[in-house]
């Protein structure tokens, strides 16, 4: 884990305004992402947590500010560096209903081969070295049309491992995800940072976040409204203010974790 | 769930039971009672002051007595019979068609004060006033229960496709209009040209002849199928089966090997007969023999079917008939 | 385990549909050779084809009349009838891909009423028959325009939704076909039939001059499409992750919309408007092949082909009197297919 004061960030937001059909939907963000960083992005519904993610990912326009990878701004990079770099993986995926898993986790190898060039042996190894993180080997075969929601969720995890890219960045990866997926998801990330990638997810549960990310961001209204360790950060009065609740800590005994509960707070 | 119990319940069901099914049944019935009465209602009411409790088209009007004065004709046949048994001044209206070259065989013979119909106006024609107005064999069925409706009387000519019901057809026109004895004259004329064509075409041999229109040609109970009969030839699309204007497949039309190819005079119809990729290969345009008759005769269906039977006839047989009428 | 870029399906069922596909082509085009309303005897004819290859064979017994039926008229046309089938059967396995629908089809694109359009002015405009290539030309510029008034209104809030895009090619079709009505009801008569014949589909009196023409446009266009197989498998995932995996999806989609209209423009050009094919083949043949480009493209092309071959032998041979119009054949087989499929779609979104 390493402090933002002491280390150069892999990627940046600076004072970044985005809209979305017209309506501002981020105000004057700032934010960094650094190497090896377990980071979970969280706030309220329709804050503009996707809207930071995708514009991170430089797939939006900008109206304001921008973004910066490696020190260089996005628009010194080239779409294809960039993807070799950046890995998006989001929930409103949708392929064809008749793509084979393995077919659409080797898709997430273009930004390495291109349109034309075949795929080689070292492709092939990182498509199932994805398929196997994400322990869906077994539905290589298998065409995304026949699988729950769950699993298809996962499918594009492992094109974004495929990717082997040094940031990820997921847009509520947990979504569709039972208990024990979840917990196998977080454990990805957690071997995918010892690899030295910078992970950025967008998480609902709070309790979840807190118990995975070393980092934490609280995103209210378009605005960064708290950020640090996610102890301080739930603690604290700005985050009770986002989501209007009230939180409470537990540390409990043989839990690595402390366990946090939530109430409505009248306002 | 058993039979009997799904089975009560489905008919117990106030949407899908039995008595959900009687409401529906009593609902839509009448519903359908409503619309019918008010579809017969409407009828009655828009029912013109004019017309006849038999208002089915037929060949001729309902008894026109008294002679029409004003005739208007919205059909190129009658254009070109009447503009020529008619006194001046009593035809009020033609088609514009009878202005068009290579259309029309009376280009010029209308005076500019009749009116041209650029298509069938129902509202000029009321303007008009006509007390006849002549239509076609083609014109449908709501069309003529309109002129009904607005008052005009109307004479339909028809049996066009053969040279007989052609000359019947002017002398039926000729009675309705009050014009019998210009339309015996012309009839006259009419006959004579065809007799003096079969006498010189007595024992002649007569050529397969194909007409060939975008792909299509004219098979059995066509004008155009009577016109290459009459000039003494043999229509080859009745051969091959074909009823009306229709395509018979070029391979068809080229294994029947045609000793004339016949054609109007419309700009590609002679190129789309020697550019076609098969066509071009068959003896007759090997030969010369692909005949391009003056389109206005071609599809005339009046008193110059007699002419365009002279007129092919002489392509056919130069030797036999000579190309200007005696 | 590597894999190149033409490789073979992954199942066999896959692989076994590409043979059964690559061997029933030249069968089926060489039944088309001697079926007809003339018949032609089928050794007769392989000793023609023999012969004109130049490989060894008995002599032809064709006859003048039976060869020149068969290399003026019959060849062309059935080459015509695979590469109209193979090239529209493609362009709807792109437009599938691109706009994630497995039930787009040239015809909701308006791409079929474009081609149309031009080509009913150009034969207005009497330049069909004056100026040599006019008539591919202007229904190839037809089908462009369509398209790209397709694209440019459906984008104008901002992305389509599915629903707004084929609402759009609803509309654009609609237009283009009043204007069709228009142009007709001021077209001479004698020119009004060839259009009429023309927009019912049909490979009558086609030469070796269509078969030219059309044979550039669209394996030209076919080939460009195949080679657009990867950005092809990229767009069905959606923009956003097509874009994230380094794709300029403006740009591919124009690549694949510019290939498709050529192909489209060419086919409709050529043969009239022959509905349904792009439609059926790819929806057949991806659950055996698919969804992935390098495997779809090929399979519909031949599936395509081998489709529109047959309904032109039926065009041909079904009457004994007259000649059906191909793009009625189509449609007779295409609308209960689309029908069925479409209450599959539905059962299961």
């Amino acid at each position: 884990m390493s402090t933002p004061a002491t280390a150069t960030p892999v990627l940046e937001a600076r004072a970044l305004s985005a809209a979305r059909g017209g309506r501002p939907v981020l105000h004057g963000v700032s934010f960094s992402l650094h190497a090896r960083a377990a980071c979970a992005l969280v706030g309220p519904n329709a804050t503009g947590k996707s809207t930071l993610v995708r514009a991170l990912a430089g797939l939006l326009p900008l109206t304001s500010g921008g973004v910066w990878l490696h020190g260089r701004p996005l628009s010194a990079w080239t779409r294809s560096a960039l993807a070799r770099i950046v890995a998006l993986v989001a929930t409103d995926e949708q392929g064809p209903a008749t793509l084979t898993v393995h077919d659409r986790v080797a898709l997430g190898r273009y930004p390495h081969r291109g349109p034309f060039r075949p795929l080689t042996g070292e492709d092939e190894q990182a498509v199932w070295r994805g398929l196997r993180h994400t322990g869906i080997e077994h539905l290589a075969q298998r065409r995304l049309g026949t699988l729950s929601a769950g699993e298809r969720q996962l499918a594009t995890l492992a094109r974004g491992l495929a990717q082997e890219p040094q940031i990820l960045l997921l847009d509520e990866p947990s979504a569709h995800l039972d208990v024990g997926h979840q917990l196998q998801l977080f454990r990805v990330l957690h071997e995918v940072r010892a690899r030295g990638v910078a992970v950025l997810a967008v998480v609902h549960d709070l309790g979840r976040a807190a118990a995975w990310a070393e980092h934490m961001a609280v995103l209210h209204e378009g605005r960064l409204v708290a950020e640090g360790p996610p102890d301080a950060v739930l603690a604290g009065e700005a985050c009770s203010r986002a989501f209007g609740v009230a939180v409470r800590r537990h540390a409990v005994a043989g839990l690595a974790h402390p366990l946090y509960s939530f109430e409505e707070v009248s306002s | 769930m058993t039979r009997r119990t799904t089975a009560r319940r489905l008919l117990a069901d106030p949407t899908t039971g039995l008595r959900g099914w009687l409401r529906f049944a009593a609902r839509a019935s009448l519903a359908v009672a409503t619309a019918l009465s008010a579809l017969s209602a409407s009828s009655a009411l828009s029912a013109g002051p004019n017309s006849s409790a038999s208002s089915a088209p037929s060949a001729l009007s309902a008894d026109p007595v008294p002679v029409p004065k004003r005739i208007a004709s919205i059909n190129l046949s009658a254009d070109e019979v009447l503009s020529e048994i008619l006194p001046p001044g009593r035809l009020v209206s033609v088609t514009r068609w009878a202005d068009t070259p290579g259309t029309s065989n009376i280009v010029g013979r209308v005076p500019a004060s009749v009116y041209r119909f650029h298509k069938a106006d129902m509202e000029q024609l009321v303007a008009l006033a006509p007390d006849l107005v002549v239509v076609s064999e083609y014109t449908d069925a709501d069309f003529l229960r309109l002129l009904e409706r607005s008052g005009l009387k109307y004479h339909r000519m028809l049996g066009l496709s053969s040279l007989a019901g052609v000359r019947d057809a002017i002398l039926s026109l000729g009675r309705v209009v009050g014009g019998e004895e210009a339309a015996r004259r012309l009839v006259a004329r009419y006959d004579a040209t065809l007799q003096e064509l079969a006498r010189r075409l007595q024992g002649a041999p007569r050529p397969r002849v194909l007409y060939w229109s975008s792909g299509m040609t004219a098979g059995a109970g066509t004008a155009i199928g009577a016109l290459i009969e009459g000039a003494g030839g043999v229509n080859l699309g009745r051969e091959l089966g074909v009823e009306g204007i229709a395509p018979p497949g070029t391979e068809r039309a080229f294994v029947a090997d045609p000793d004339v190819i016949l054609v109007g005079t419309w700009p590609e119809a002679v190129d789309s007969v020697k550019k076609h990729p098969l066509l071009s290969q068959t003896r007759a345009v090997r030969q010369g023999r692909l005949v391009s008759m003056p389109t206005e005769l071609l599809v005339a269906l009046s008193q110059y079917t007699a002419d365009a039977c002279w007129d092919l006839a002489g392509r056919l047989h130069p030797d036999r008939v000579p190309r200007a009428k005696p | 385990m590597s894999e190149t870029a033409a490789s073979p399906p992954r199942s066999r069922r896959g692989r076994w549909a590409l043979v059964l596909l690559l061997a029933a082509l030249p069968f089926t085009l060489l039944v088309a050779s001697v079926v007809g309303s003339v018949s032609l005897s089928p050794r007769a004819v392989i000793n023609s084809l023999l012969a004109a290859a130049g490989l060894p064979g008995s002599p032809s017994t064709l006859g003048p009349q039976g060869e020149a039926i068969l290399w003026s008229v019959r060849l062309p046309r059935v080459l015509l009838a695979a590469l109209v089938g193979g090239g529209l059967a493609v362009v709807g396995a792109a437009l599938q891909s691109v706009f994630r629908n497995p039930m787009a089809d040239t015809g909701l694109l308006g791409v079929g009423a474009g081609a149309a359009l031009g080509a009913v002015l150009a034969v207005r405009l009497g330049l069909a028959t004056e100026v040599f290539f006019a008539l591919p030309l202007a229904a190839f510029a037809g089908a462009l325009t369509a398209v790209a008034a397709v694209y440019v209104l459906a984008h104008a809030s901002g992305p389509p939704s599915l629903h707004g895009l084929l609402l759009t090619g609803l509309a654009v079709s609609a237009l283009a076909g009043a204007g069709t009505s228009v142009l007709l009801v001021a077209t001479e008569e004698f020119r009004v039939k060839t259009v009429l014949f023309w927009l019912a589909g049909g490979l009558e009196g086609r030469s070796w001059t269509h078969v030219q023409l059309a044979a550039g446009f669209i394996l030209t266009g076919t080939a460009l499409l195949f080679a657009l197989s990867r950005p092809l498998d990229l767009l069905s995932l959606g923009e956003d992750e097509a874009a994230s995996l380094g794709l300029p999806v403006h740009a591919a989609r124009m690549a694949i919309l510019c290939a498709a209209s050529l192909i489209a423009g060419a086919a409709t050009s050529v043969a009239g408007a022959v509905p349904f094919v792009g439609l059926i083949a790819p929806h057949a043949l991806r659950p055996v092949v698919g969804p992935l480009g390098r495997h779809l493209i090929p399979a519909s092309f031949l599936g395509g082909a081998l489709l529109v071959v047959v309904a032109d032998i039926g065009a041909r041979t079904l009457s004994s009197r007259i000649e059906l119009p191909l793009g009625s054949l189509t449609a007779l087989v295409g609308a209960p297919y689309f029908l069925l499929a479409l209450r599959a779609n539905e059962g299961r979104g």
